[in-house]
């Protein structure tokens, strides 16, 4: 199975980098662009910073997390169909396809993250995190919550249910403005913090950033771990639960 | 030894559930090369991909001491976005070749295949006869005790044709193969025994010949031996 898996993430980084610079440059750019799109807003508004922190440090601290999440939920999505001729092989089974299209994900923000962190680091923000192992553990949740979810998506919405996909890329998007990516919870009125306070995806990314900043950061005193553990548990075992039960259909295309 | 022991397959469709096997059985003996025919429908490419390990029998076992091959011939095998030459890659990493090793599969293979700069090009790129060279050159760079082949050197210009008829008849002198296709001419030369797969049932035989004209005549052939009702 490992060797299925390592060769299923060198084809799957193969296409995504498309094998010429354009296609690195597009992987790296675009949760950069993304990133940077949105600290263009928050100076067309003259924030210096969010939350007490510096604006850019604060975005990248939630902006990048969130492109994870999301985006290892959305392609795991299509892992399965994108994989689907490779499934001649005995030995290729349709996780192994999620399990490296995630292994890929991981490894593209790591190197998009850290260079976004030393980028920063070396214009004279404090990168340093303070508290870093739950600064892992809080990416580590992500990462488990986005596959999680990736799985469960790429068997509930395969074929003839994939017209879906269309509709479940759109649901990410009140996910993402209840993440507090883009504001601190802390800053919201009280009325609205309850919504955000169901989102699982907020409570990891306050925790996130107070890991990475520390005391600086001014989270919000409802965030904790146990509802984003218990997301997290309850869409690993639905998605196990989903793929174990319909492992055999899902090859056939 | 290659048996399959009460083996139950269907699928579901819109008209219910629809059974390509049921409680059939089937034992191949070892050193035989064997011919499956049969008409349209009757479950031939169904019985590879089972042997081929790629679907899940409702009941039954299938049970070998043999090293079987993926089915070669049949749709799939192949990355569109990936070139022929990381194709080849992918599958020797699938089955842990080491670094020395990989470079040799891939030495025969675009030895074998003859497609030129098109080896370094997205398969999806391919024409259909450049996509079996391919597929075949592949199978063949890997030793394996039992070759399923789906009719696969019947494409190809004549030259290929020739060719991999060649390297499969050398190949066969220490391995065996179960050979699927419509043409007798084939199966006559490549084979020593026959199943004759009809919906629901397979017959055994043992003289070629026979076989074929039961396949030929299938309603006054004789039928002996019948290994499945």
């Amino acid at each position: 199975m490992c060797s299925v898996v390592f060769a299923l993430s060198l084809r799957e980084l193969k296409t995504r980098l498309d094998g010429r610079w354009g296609g690195a440059v597009w992987v790296v750019g675009e949760p950069l662009l993304n990133t940077l799109a949105m600290l263009a807003l928050y100076s067309a508004m003259r924030a210096q910073t969010i939350g007490g922190v510096d604006t850019l440090l604060f975005l990248v601290s939630g902006q990048m997390p969130f492109l994870l999440f999301r985006s290892l939920a959305t392609r795991l999505m299509d892992a399965i169909d994108s994989n689907l001729g490779l499934f001649a092989y005995r030995q290729v089974q349709p996780v192994d396809a999620v399990i490296a299209r995630a292994v890929v994900e991981v490894l593209v923000f790591s190197a998009v993250m850290g260079a976004c962190l030393a980028g920063l680091g070396w214009a004279g923000h404090p990168v340093l995190p303070k508290k870093p192992l739950e600064l892992f553990a809080a990416i580590a949740l992500l990462i488990v919550l986005g596959s999680a979810l990736g799985l469960f998506l790429a068997v509930g919405t395969a074929p003839p249910l994939n017209r879906l996909r269309g509709l479940v890329t759109m649901l990410f998007l009140p996910v993402y403005v209840t993440s507090g990516a883009l504001m601190p919870l802390g800053s919201l009125p009280i009325s609205l913090r309850g919504y955000f306070l169901y989102n699982p995806i907020a409570h990891l990314l306050e925790l996130l950033r107070s890991a990475l900043i520390g005391p600086a950061y001014q989270a919000s005193p409802h965030v904790g771990w146990s509802l984003p553990i218990l997301w997290a548990l309850c869409l690993v075992l639905a998605a196990l639960g989903l793929y174990r039960a319909r492992r055999h259909r899902l090859q056939m295309g | 030894m290659l048996d399959l022991i009460d083996v139950t397959k269907s699928y579901p469709s819109r008209l219910g559930r629809r059974y390509i096997f049921r409680d059939f059985n089937l034992s191949i003996p070892d050193g035989c090369n064997t011919g499956l025919i049969g008409p349209n429908g009757a479950g031939k490419s169904t019985l590879m991909r089972l042997l081929g390990g790629l679907e899940h029998l409702d009941s039954g076992r299938i049970v070998t001491n043999r090293n079987v091959s993926w089915p070669i011939g049949l749709a799939g095998g192949l990355q569109g976005s990936l070139t022929g030459r990381d194709n080849v890659r992918f599958v020797c990493r699938i089955h842990a070749a080491s670094a020395e090793e990989m470079r040799a599969h891939v030495a025969f293979v675009q030895e074998f295949a003859e497609i030129g700069a098109a080896f370094d090009l997205p398969v999806k790129t391919y024409s259909s006869g450049m996509r079996s060279r391919l597929m075949f050159g592949l199978a063949m760079a890997f030793e394996f005790d039992l070759y399923l082949i789906d009719e696969v050197t019947a494409v190809g210009d004549a030259a290929f044709r020739k060719k991999s008829q060649d390297l499969l008849q050398e190949r066969l002198s220490r391995s065996n193969v179960i050979y699927t296709s419509h043409n007798m001419g084939e199966i006559a030369r490549l084979c020593n025994i026959v199943v004759l797969l009809k919906p629901g049932s397979a017959t055994i035989y043992h003289d070629v010949k026979e076989g074929i004209a039961a396949y030929q005549q299938p309603a006054i052939g004789p039928q002996r031996e019948a290994v499945a009702a």
